[in-house]
């Protein structure tokens, strides 16, 4: 599978994104994940413990050994910063976790103001759009998708008023029995954001996001536990394929 | 190109019952052929939830072997398998059915009941159900052995088969009956080569798939067998496990009473193939 297997969606717009040809999958169903990363100028000083992190995630779940379903999940990673164009770079759109190369993820380059609620918006329009195409071709399809971030929104164009909307819309369908996602699980995860707790609290609750995880610094040891929560949670997803529900409660502590 | 898959799941019936799933089916494309087999275990039979993944096996190792379907050959190994774990006669009654492709020739062969079916890509569909009228299929053993037949069933002079044929114009949106026939094993017709004028892809110039199910097509609650048919090969998306993703997608609004196996075969003509590839 290689690059011109993928396919745009979505056109010019600011939350445009791509994913493999669906015509090239052959299993019976997958796990979208989304990974969105802050990479504002506060995250400079640990930009390479995201970006290890992140490698690590990819790593995990393309492991035979620990990861059974890895034929079944499909991964896009998106970075944010007002410093980017739109505010959001794709870094690739969806692919199977096993045809990553995590050594072609550049190094970061942090700067700019943070477009928060913008990248949850893409994170998340981006799973129902795909999951609605794999669903339409019989594909079963669920998703999980994780913000990571250290500081609340000052730049965005979207609302936490109209993230809410696209998670009422999956369970809207879900309930009308609509070909789509099974079941989304959204998770904000604050790093070194203690200052801004109450805030980024208040966009998950706004923004109906199922998740808050707060990590209370920006360490490598606490970013290779947080790269074990992400592989995790996206395993657990993985196995509650098919059940027409969420994967068990994620124990939200790390 | 030829891609293939198969299916398979436990009916409400069996699975009320704490029994296994007594359907199995098997589907590749290699090089040199395709196959797709399905075998359906007799429900009164004995451990016949073994019997049919070593008919589907048997089969297999034949095909593999002899370049064909050739019934005594597949017999031998069913047998000389069982053997090794003890089974016995009744335990391997099992329906067989087989979708063979080779050399640009689609034939189709079914010992036992069940439906076969050819869609084409304008999505007109040819579906032809065999039925034994006595309720008792013909199963491979009593082409060549009588004493089985007499032992488990009866003389297998007796068994009658009843094929029905139908036709979807997709245009027209409507099933067309086309004819009925008996045929039974005192007319020498024991196992079935359906080498079909309406089956074969001799051609192969248009993309086609051809589909053998179990009779558990015909024990769908509330639904006629040929509607079941027509949903079950609905493809939304033909690459990898078409056949798993259409038949899981189906019967989620659907109960399956006995249960069911489908395997199928995707003839890709050559032109569409290397369009494929050029526009990749």
């Amino acid at each position: 599978m290689n690059e011109e297997n993928m396919q745009q969606f979505g056109g010019q717009s600011a939350f445009a994104f791509s994913g493999v040809n669906i015509d090239s999958l052959g299993s019976t169903e997958y796990t979208l994940v989304v990974i969105a990363l802050d990479v504002t100028g506060s995250v400079t000083y640990f930009a390479n413990s995201i970006r290890n992190c992140l490698m690590t995630v990819v790593e995990t779940c393309s492991d035979p050994k620990k990861s059974p379903n890895r034929l079944k999940l499909m991964l896009r990673v998106i970075l944010f910063s007002s410093s980017l164009p739109n505010g959001i770079e794709e870094l690739h759109g969806f692919k199977l976790v096993t045809e990553i190369d995590t050594n072609s993820y550049p190094q970061l380059n942090p700067g700019g103001l943070t477009p928060l609620f913008d990248a949850t918006y893409s994170a998340i329009n981006s799973v129902i759009s795909f999951g609605e195409r794999l669903a339409a071709s019989d594909y079963g399809v669920n998703a999980i998708v994780f913000i990571v971030t250290d500081g609340e929104d000052n730049r965005s164009t979207m609302t936490p008023s109209s993230i809410k909307m696209l998670g009422e819309k999956v369970e809207e369908n879900i309930k009308a029995e609509v070909p789509g996602l099974e079941s989304l699980i959204s998770i904000l995860v604050g790093v070194n954001a203690a200052d801004c707790r109450t805030s980024l609290e208040r966009f998950k609750d706004e923004a109906k996001l199922t998740h808050f995880l707060e990590i209370e610094d920006a360490s490598p040891a606490k970013f290779a536990k947080l790269a074990d929560f992400v592989s995790q949670s996206i395993s657990s997803q993985s196995q509650s394929l098919g059940t027409g529900g969420p994967s068990q409660a994620i124990a939200l502590s790390i | 190109m030829i891609l293939s898959d198969s299916y398979f799941s436990i009916g409400k019936q069996h699975a009320n019952e704490g029994k296994p799933c007594q359907d199995y089916s098997f589907a590749q494309s290699n090089g040199e052929f395709s196959t797709a087999i399905i075998s359906d275990g007799c429900s009164t039979g004995g451990e016949t939830d073994l019997g049919s993944r070593l008919m589907v096996w048997s089969a297999l190792s034949s095909i593999v072997e002899h370049g064909g379907v050739y019934s005594y050959s597949i017999k031998k190994k069913l047998e000389a398998s069982a053997n090794l774990i003890g089974l016995s006669n009744c335990d391997l009654l099992a329906t067989l059915g087989v979708i063979h492709s080779k050399d640009n020739v689609v034939k189709s062969y079914l010992f036992g009941d069940g439906v076969i079916a050819k869609k084409n890509d304008f999505g007109d569909l040819i579906a032809i159900k065999y039925e034994w009228t006595t309720g008792f299929p013909y199963y491979l053993q009593y082409d060549f052995d009588d004493y089985v037949a007499q032992a488990c069933r009866g003389s297998r002079f007796a068994l009658v088969c009843r094929r029905e044929q139908w036709k979807f114009n997709y245009s027209e949106s409507q099933w067309c009956h086309k004819f009925d026939i008996e045929l039974s094993a005192l007319s020498g017709i024991a196992g079935f080569e359906m080498a079909h004028p309406d089956l074969l892809t001799a051609d192969q110039d248009s993309d086609s798939f051809i589909a053998i199910f179990s009779d558990g097509i015909s024990q769908i609650k509330d639904v006629d067998w040929k509607d079941a048919v027509f949903e079950f090969m609905n493809y939304r998306s033909t690459s990898g496990e078409f056949v798993k993703r259409r038949m899981i997608k189906a019967l989620r609004t659907m109960t399956p009473i006995d249960d069911i196996t489908c395997a199928a075969l995707r003839i890709v003509p050559d032109e569409i193939n290397e369009s494929d590839s050029a526009n990749a």
